[in-house]
């Protein structure tokens, strides 16, 4: 990262947008697994 | 097929070779042809990324899995986006660090020649073979159920995409690809929304959802710690993310795709993009897959999905013994078909006993139903050794062609062509840029002009995307061929990944015990391989595992030598 002069989108730091990465990952899983408890 | 669907379907693939090979006509620079002219967006770089990932197989064999197996597949995607996010943070800085034209050439400035060399040869071998299949796989299945020949369909693949792979190089391919995934995405979309207006219009999508549940087809996540089954939660996060990382930082198919970016900040947008959207995409086709099961809960589905496989059983000595099994499978739908019939009404009234013994009898009839198939596929196996009975591949194909409307056929069969081609295409650059780089220019020719390297590069990528098409024509000799590239692939990636990994987090190990610790670790997955019953996904990590120990183990012995001379 201190090799990159540029920033992400909408973050302030490239941790902020790796966390938000992970963040709708789990949100999915999350999702998906309520998805086939109501659905079994 | 319709004129229609010629039209959209020549339409579609001539305008956007077209348009690639003229957007990128007249490169005269080695570094644009090879590197993109570093100069590509995030959009694009991402659209590339899941082109080149997304064959054709993709799209053939993901929704008949999903009517066979149900959801499960997607939890395999489940590692990627941390891989992702691992792969922005680390690997990706230090390409651009290190201004490198392939992810081979870090292993030299990290390790030595000889392990730049094994690795870029494991590379070529293993993406050699899986150009060939990429074009070969697509080619057998559209030539089976619309009757076109099978060679002009593989040198029609195969010649488009060298048309463009070697004028423009990865600039082209990049450019075509965007298109080519829009193309993808569009009628995959389309055929959700035209599969859903096709079911009875009673059935909400609540119901449909519903009907696949009582069937057992909508087990997205499984929490069980069973190592036997293929897909779980665990073998997603773990397993995927091994392949993930192996597939997206070592492979050069992929490695090229981002290092095209203007900006080290548009290569981990790109990479971060394919995070958020594969998951999605891949749900996206296992439903389409899913709504095809539901949708022949209502019409009568083929008994077995290769029609043309069928029909010569039927006139085969023994054919007839097909007649009464199709009876029984008819009169199985019948009675599958009215318990569904009694589920929804139960549903509808809300009397929740009356629901859950309708669903059991529904599971109960669609077993009997199952087993009926499986005779029918006993009794091909049984005419006809060679037959191939596994039939799920061409379950959303034989479906698209009955049930589609005109134009509608056209777009999905584009859709497969630019899967196709997006996936050879990235093949074909990242081999021919490979070969020039790894090999030629560092072995034989370091001093050559930027002219004599740009016409090697054209040269090389011509000559890989023949051998592509060589392997094409031959593969029907080999037998369960996708599977075996698929296992090959397994079979290089855990010891690709662990040289990476060493080179990478194990600054005290040196080049030698790096060479001979990939070697060994390479030797040991084939044996694996060869003497083991353990699953094909695990080998990526076994693989990755016994790199960095051998590179350890190896590593004080190899100094003290080193020390010694």
């Amino acid at each position: 990262m201190a090799n990159d002069p540029e920033g992400p989108p909408f973050f302030e730091s490239w941790r902020g947008m790796y966390l938000f990465v992970l963040g709708v990952l789990a949100v999915l899983v999350l999702l998906f697994s309520l998805l086939t408890l109501a659905y079994r | 097929m319709r004129w229609i669907d010629w039209a959209v379907l020549i339409g579609t693939v001539t305008m956007i070779v077209a348009y690639g090979t003229w957007k990128t006509r007249g490169i005269k620079s080695v570094s644009s042809y090879l590197r993109g002219g570093s100069d590509t967006k995030w959009y694009t770089i991402g659209l590339s990324i899941m082109a080149t990932q997304a064959s054709a197989i993709t799209f053939l064999s993901v929704p008949g899995q999903a009517y066979e197996d149900g959801m499960s597949y997607v939890q395999f995607y489940f590692g990627l986006p941390i891989a992702m996010v691992l792969l922005s943070a680390t690997i990706v800085p230090l390409y651009y660090r290190l201004k490198v034209f392939t992810a081979y050439e870090y292993l030299e400035k990290r390790f030595d020649l000889k392990t730049r060399l094994l690795t870029a040869f494991i590379f070529l071998l293993q993406r050699g073979l899986a150009a060939g299949i990429s074009i070969y796989a697509p080619a057998i299945i559209l030539s089976t159920v619309l009757g076109w020949p099978l060679h002009l369909t593989n040198l029609l693949i195969g010649t488009l995409v060298i048309i463009y792979t070697v004028s423009g190089g990865t600039r082209a391919v990049n450019q075509t690809q965007q298109y080519q995934m829009v193309v993808m995405l569009g009628g995959m979309i389309a055929a959700l929304f035209f599969i859903l207006f096709r079911l009875p219009s009673d059935v909400s999508l609540g119901d449909t959802v519903g009907i696949a549940g009582a069937l057992g087809k909508m087990n997205v996540v499984d929490f069980s710690p069973r190592l036997d089954a293929r897909y779980t939660l665990w073998s997603g996060l773990t397993g995927g993310l091994f392949v993930a990382l192996a597939y997206f930082g070592t492979d050069q198919s992929q490695v090229q795709r981002y290092l095209s970016g203007s900006t080290l900040a548009e290569s981990r947008l790109g990479l971060l993009f394919n995070a958020l959207v594969k998951i999605p995409m891949q749900f996206l086709i296992l439903f389409v897959g899913v709504i095809v099961l539901v949708f022949y809960q209502f019409h009568q589905p083929p008994a077995f999905f290769n029609g043309a496989e069928l029909e010569s059983i039927r006139q085969a000595p023994g054919g007839e013994r097909l007649g009464p099994l199709e009876t029984s499978y008819a009169n199985a739908f019948a009675q599958k078909r009215a318990e569904l019939a009694a589920w929804l009404s139960a549903k509808k009234t809300g009397d929740r006993p009356a629901l859950e013994s309708a669903k059991e009898r529904l599971k109960e009839a669609d077993a009997k139903s199952r087993d009926i198939r499986t005779q029918i596929k006993a009794l091909i196996a049984q005419l006809n050794p060679r037959a191939e009975t596994k039939d799920a591949d061409y379950i959303f194909i034989d479906f698209v062609i009955k049930y589609f409307p005109p134009g509608l056929v056209g777009l999905l069969i584009a859709v497969i062509f630019c899967a196709a081609m997006s996936a050879t295409a990235s093949a074909l650059n990242a081999l021919g840029t490979t070969t020039v780089v790894d090999f030629y220019k560092r072995l034989w020719k370091p001093q050559a002009t930027e002219a004599h390297y740009l016409g090697a590069a054209k040269l090389f990528t011509v000559f890989w995307g023949a051998v592509a098409m060589l392997f094409a024509a031959f593969a029907s000799l080999l037998d369960n061929l996708i599977q075996a590239v698929n296992i090959l692939g397994s079979i290089f990636y855990g010891p690709m990944l662990g040289v990476f990994v060493v080179g990478f987090f194990l600054k005290r190990v040196p080049g030698t015990a790096a060479f001979w610790a990939t070697l060994a670790a390479q030797v040991l997955v084939v044996m694996v391989f060869v003497y083991s019953q353990i699953g094909f996904l695990w080998y990526n990590v076994i693989g990755c595992a016994a790199v960095v120990a051998l590179a350890l183990a190896i590593t004080p012995w190899s100094t003290l030598r080193a020390s010694q001379a």
